[in-house]
């Protein structure tokens, strides 16, 4: 899962993110990006608090990108922990899957983080392909 | 605070094992992200990125060229920040050309040649290259990639591993003693285990096994059209392709597969990876004499970052040498007056071979199972007849040039290694019937059996 944001003098910024949290209604989502390297953009999204999150399987290419805007930044708690955990293991599991040993992927730092709450604004596809770009219909209700 | 690293520090990183993200914004200040399939590294101030889709990504870079790579070390996770400015986009030339040949590699096998390939190879300038601290608690206990080498001791080392075989190279008294030879040594001293070398068909549209290493005799007689794959990739932009991914590059080829079958265009049938089924790194260099393709020289492992950039240059160098080799050999007096020995005459077995040639395609068939085509299967075919009418055992290669009906072209005929891979395929398939050089420029048929002999219009 990768985020991107953007400074006043767009300079973008990547970033692994830590998870998600999809509200109710699917229209919101927290994202978890973690303190050890998450400094610059949450100096962006406090600058300018546009917000892009790719979610990627990293074993089929499958892929969306969403974007929004950040309607709130707090530290992430012990009920957002578990959802970093999950991910964590995941994310291990599908480096293995591409041949980089759980023993390197272990010590990716991911936790303690920031929670940052975003309205969905779009989603794209982005599976490599003719339809990457393309937009993807919302859920009822967005904004 | 992060530190300065020399781009050229980071090389393992540029092997896409783990792939790299991008970040990009428009002029509004709206960010992109998404994975990169390629960074190649120019110098130590530039790199380019491949362009397969004009996506968002690009749209971006023309609004607003500042860009940030982050970048990971596949053996400790470690991660870098590239900030970088985007420059231009090259739809030719050699950055261009070097890196269009690994997606063609990859589109080829995925069934996607023609559909998936290089837009652009867009170059960007390096403003800044720092580590992202805190990426990872504690760096893992760093296993260097398995050392394939086993050089020899001493100052220069890889000079005198080069030197070791191109000594072996050099002192070939004859085509398949180059190759064979040239192939075990890059697995003495490099550690090179599997590699092969296969060389173009008359038609010049195929190359064809003709010696290989590690992998037992399958191999030999293996075609590969030329721009399917890593190797026929190669051999059409005759241009060397390392590999430190196979798996995650055809995984990614998959991924786009299956988006253009589902947006209904069609995808020809996916063609088997020849070689190694569980193959990480790749590296295939052509053999270039002049302004001719002699062959390719592939080399594979089943461990990822076999393969440096230092074995680029490296093996280039010695890929030269195997080329003029093999052209040294072409050159020579095929039919140098020096005492032959003896043509064999072995003893007959009680066993019976029954030979079938198809006129339509020049296919020899040897107890119903496939044998030799083309060329070879036409040499085949004379000596076989020869042998049964005539009771003929021993032939030279000037006759066979001499003969219009064999169809080999007038200069560079590759008439030895057209022989070496009839005297493979008949040990695989049929050693009872041998070809055995017996001085330069000539050889025998040895046969062991009775043979029987068909001749049909087409299968």
């Amino acid at each position: 899962m990768l985020s991107g944001t953007c400074s006043a003098d767009l300079v973008p910024e990547a970033q692994r993110a830590a998870g998600v949290r999809v509200w109710p209604g699917a229209c919101r989502l927290t994202v978890f990006l973690p303190k050890s390297t998450g400094e610059i953009s949450i100096a962006n999204l406090q600058q300018n608090g546009r917000l892009a999150v790719t979610m990627s399987q990293i074993e089929t290419h499958r892929s969306v990108q969403l974007k929004g805007n950040v309607i709130a930044i707090r530290d992430a708690d012990e009920a957002d922990r578990a959802h970093v955990e999950r991910y964590a293991a995941g994310l291990r599991a599908s480096f293995a899957w591409i041949g980089v040993p759980e023993g390197v992927t272990r010590g990716l730092n991911l936790w303690p983080a920031w929670a940052v709450d975003m309205d969905i604004v779009n989603v794209f596809a982005q599976t490599p392909g003719p339809v990457a770009g393309v937009k993807m219909p919302l859920p009822a209700g967005s904004v | 605070m992060s530190e300065p690293i020399r781009l050229e520090a980071l090389d393992r990183c540029f092997h896409g094992i783990i792939p790299g993200v991008i970040a990009t914004s428009d002029r509004d200040g709206v960010p992109n992200v998404s994975y990169i399939s390629q960074v190649h590294l120019i110098d130590g101030r530039h790199v380019a990125l491949s362009c397969q889709f004009f996506n968002k990504t690009r749209q971006n870079l023309d609004e607003n060229p500042r860009a940030t790579v982050e970048l990971y070390d596949p053996m400790t996770f470690e991660a870098y920040r590239l900030r970088l400015r985007f420059l231009r986009s090259e739809t030719t030339g050699p950055l261009y050309e070097s890196m269009a040949v690994r997606i063609q590699a990859i589109a080829t096998h995925s069934g996607m040649a023609g559909i998936f390939k290089l837009r652009s190879a867009d170059v960007f300038e390096v403003l800044s290259v720092e580590q992202k601290h805190g990426f990872i608690t504690v760096p893992p206990q760093e296993t260097e990639p398995r050392d394939h080498r086993v050089l020899p001791q001493g100052p220069l080392t890889e000079m005198r591993g080069l030197q070791s075989v191109s000594d072996r190279v050099c002192r070939a008294a004859n085509l398949d003693e180059l190759l064979t030879g040239a192939l075990g040594a890059l697995d003495e001293v490099f550690g090179f285990s599997h590699g092969m070398i296969l060389m173009p068909d008359e038609s010049g549209r195929k190359l064809t096994t003709v010696a290989s290493h590690g992998y037992g005799d399958e191999c030999i007689g293996a075609e590969v059209g030329y721009g399917e794959g890593l190797i026929g990739a190669v051999a059409e932009a005759r241009r060397l392709v390392r590999i430190s991914s196979v798996s995650a590059d055809l995984h990614y080829g998959r991924a786009i597969r299956e988006q253009y079958q589902q947006s209904g265009a069609q995808a020809a049938a996916e063609i088997p990876l020849p070689g190694l089924a569980d193959a990480k790194s790749q590296m295939a260099i052509p053999l270039i004499v002049q302004d001719r393709l002699i062959g390719v020289l592939a080399l594979e492992c089943v461990d990822t970052l076999t393969f440096a950039q230092w074995h680029e240059a490296f093996l280039q160098v010695l890929a030269n040498q195997i080329a003029s080799g093999i052209e040294r050999m072409a050159d020579r007096d095929d039919d140098a007056p020096v005492a032959s020995p003896p043509a064999p005459t072995p003893a007959k077995t009680a066993t019976k071979h029954s030979f079938c040639y198809y006129k339509n395609d020049d296919c020899v068939f040897v107890d119903g199972e496939y044998l030799i085509r083309n060329v070879p299967g036409k040499i085949l075919w004379k000596i076989l007849r020869a042998h049964h009418e005539e009771h003929r055992t021993e032939f030279s290669n000037r006759e066979l040039r001499l003969d219009p009906s064999l169809g080999l072209p007038a200069y560079k005929d590759n008439l030895e290694s057209r022989l070496i891979l009839l005297r493979k395929r008949l040990e695989q398939k049929c050693p009872g019937v041998r070809i055995v050089p017996t001085r330069r420029g000539r050889f025998a048929l040895a046969v062991e059996c009775d043979l029987e002999l068909v001749e049909r219009a087409t299968a």
